[in-house]
């Protein structure tokens, strides 16, 4: 590798990086939060192509996540990963009642956690609405996903509900779903957590939200 | 002048070409591929501000600290030295990226490498920010913020005492001195260096975490031994950012406590992508010794710490 070659991997990885926070195509990547981070590593990236120095042959390697977004273009994590993985549940302190709306709009990560560990108390007799994609249990269950990221997408676990009388649709449909709250919980094959049930009343389908990570 | 000859750049340009022209192309649409990316891309694009910064932070320590501040600081006998390592750990908050050039950096002006070999792996495991993360991620379970931070510090303080015994400075690549061309030359070159091991393990991990199903992991839980080793195991092959393995730790709900803390102990300080990046900056000769010593020590600590919550 020469000098020239160093300079244009640098700022074809300062490109890349910029082109994902433009587009708003780093969420499908990293946490949100992350961009002022960043925005600082481009700069560095673009000011380290204005030193010299010796180039090391492995930073030929560096060329491939610039590939990867250029040729693959990844879209953000679904349903494939979250039959890879099981169900994830946070307990929280207390729930307290949700707020006003009918339908009331419910994250799908804090309705598990009603469902499992408060026994859905805050969740009867009311009408929700959760948007996730869609994905299909090991016992043909249609489940609604979100997944979740504490860093980046190599640590995204899903939260799974399943899905009663909801019609068929291909994975990895976006949907948005009205329904209401049943006792009845199956178990994540993958880890043996526990998966609620919502009854479906209504689902639409909607785009991908921009936020596609809870 | 009028030579024809292939060079780098040229090289660049036919991917490049290459790569638009496949761009879209139906076999990158499978789910298999689309996911593997995604990791991929996700843990290149996580580490890059800590790997900038961290080799922006070891380029001025290289540059601007003199040794005596470093060597004064610390306590002057190793055997208390490399406990003092592990606590400064505590206060820099960053990942694992990031402490590998700062760990080479404090190699290069001279401290002791039992010290600076200590500060890498105590770094990213006990930082506020992991501890906060931790107790988010096990609500109600203050024992697993405290067995993490002593069974971690506990690793990093055995491993650095029996560098002391056993290491051998011989066995480390020490990383380059080119303090002739000033700080950007010093931390372009890290970076350009630290990045391309970054990618290998990146790649790597994407690849495990795609293709190894999660359920087989059922199987062992169950097994309180083989339960541990299976946490020690995947988290070396996973490679997950310190500051969020506590949730994905929380997420293996049918291991025990002691195989969930050996999850957390193990990953901030042996990983795939941390092996390579070690590779990189201290030569393989090195890597191959250290990372398995470092995988029992971290392994045994965490059984050990786990047996007392």
């Amino acid at each position: 590798m020469n000098r020239a070659a160093a300079i244009v991997i640098l700022l074809l990885l300062a490109g890349a990086t910029t082109r994902t926070l433009v587009t708003g195509q780093y969420v499908s990547y990293v946490k949100a939060g992350l961009w002022p981070l960043l925005v600082i590593s481009v700069v560095l990236l673009a000011l380290f192509a204005t030193a010299k120095g010796h180039q090391p042959k492995v930073a030929w390697l560096l060329v491939l996540p610039v590939l990867a977004l250029l040729v693959v273009a990844p879209k953000s994590l679904g349903s494939y990963a979250a039959v890879n993985a099981g169900t994830v549940l946070t307990e929280s302190d207390e729930y307290p009642p949700l707020p006003d709306g009918d339908p009331v709009e419910v994250k799908i990560f804090d309705y598990a956690s009603r469902a499992v560990f408060d026994e859905g108390r805050t969740l009867r007799d009311r009408r929700v609405r959760l948007v996730g994609f869609t994905s299909t249990g090991p016992n043909g269950e249609r489940l609604l996903v979100r997944m979740i990221l504490t860093c980046c997408a190599a640590d995204g676990r899903p939260v799974k509900i399943g899905m009663r009388n909801a019609e068929p649709l291909p994975d990895d449909t976006w949907i948005e779903v009205v329904g209401s709250y049943v006792d009845e919980t199956a178990e994540d094959g993958v880890n043996g957590g526990k998966i609620p049930f919502v009854d479906v009343e209504d689902a639409i389908r909607v785009a991908q939200p921009e936020r596609p990570y809870e | 002048m009028g030579e024809r000859r292939i060079g780098p750049v040229e090289v660049l340009a036919v991917l490049l070409v290459g790569g638009v022209l496949l761009r879209g192309h139906e076999i990158f649409q499978t789910p298999i591929v689309q996911t593997w990316a995604a990791v991929f891309v996700s843990i290149v694009l996580q580490a890059l501000p800590f790997l900038t910064l961290g080799v922006a932070l070891s380029s001025a320590i290289a540059v601007y600290v003199s040794s005596d501040v470093l060597t004064k600081v610390l306590p002057r006998r190793p055997v208390l030295a490399v406990p003092a390592a592990a606590a400064a750990g505590v206060v820099l908050p960053g990942c694992e990226c990031g402490s590998v050039p700062v760990a080479g950096a404090l190699l290069r002006k001279g401290i002791a490498p039992a010290v600076a070999l200590t500060f890498l792996l105590a770094a990213p495991a006990v930082n506020p920010i992991v501890l906060v993360a931790t107790a988010v991620a096990f609500p109600g379970q203050p024992g697993m913020v405290l067995g993490r931070a002593a069974a971690s510090l506990l690793a990093a303080t055995v491993m650095g005492w029996l560098w002391l015994r056993k290491g051998r400075t011989d066995w480390i690549k020490m990383p380059e001195h080119s303090h002739q061309h000033g700080f950007l030359s010093q931390a372009r070159h890290d970076f350009l260096h630290a990045g391309g091991f970054l990618v290998i393990g990146a790649l790597l991990a994407a690849t495990i975490n795609v293709f190894v199903p999660g359920r087989w992991l059922q199987f062992v839980a169950d097994e309180p031994w083989l339960a541990v080793l299976a946490m020690a195991g995947l988290a070396v092959l996973l490679s997950i950012c310190s500051e969020a393995d506590a949730f994905v730790a929380a997420s293996f709900t049918q291991f025990s406590t002691t195989a969930k803390l050996t999850f957390l102990v193990v990953g901030p300080m042996v990983d795939l992508k941390l092996f390579a990046m070690q590779t990189g900056m201290f030569g393989r000769r090195f890597a191959i010794r250290f990372a398995p010593a470092t995988l029992v020590v971290a392994t045994a600590s965490a059984v050990a710490i786990g047996a007392l919550l």
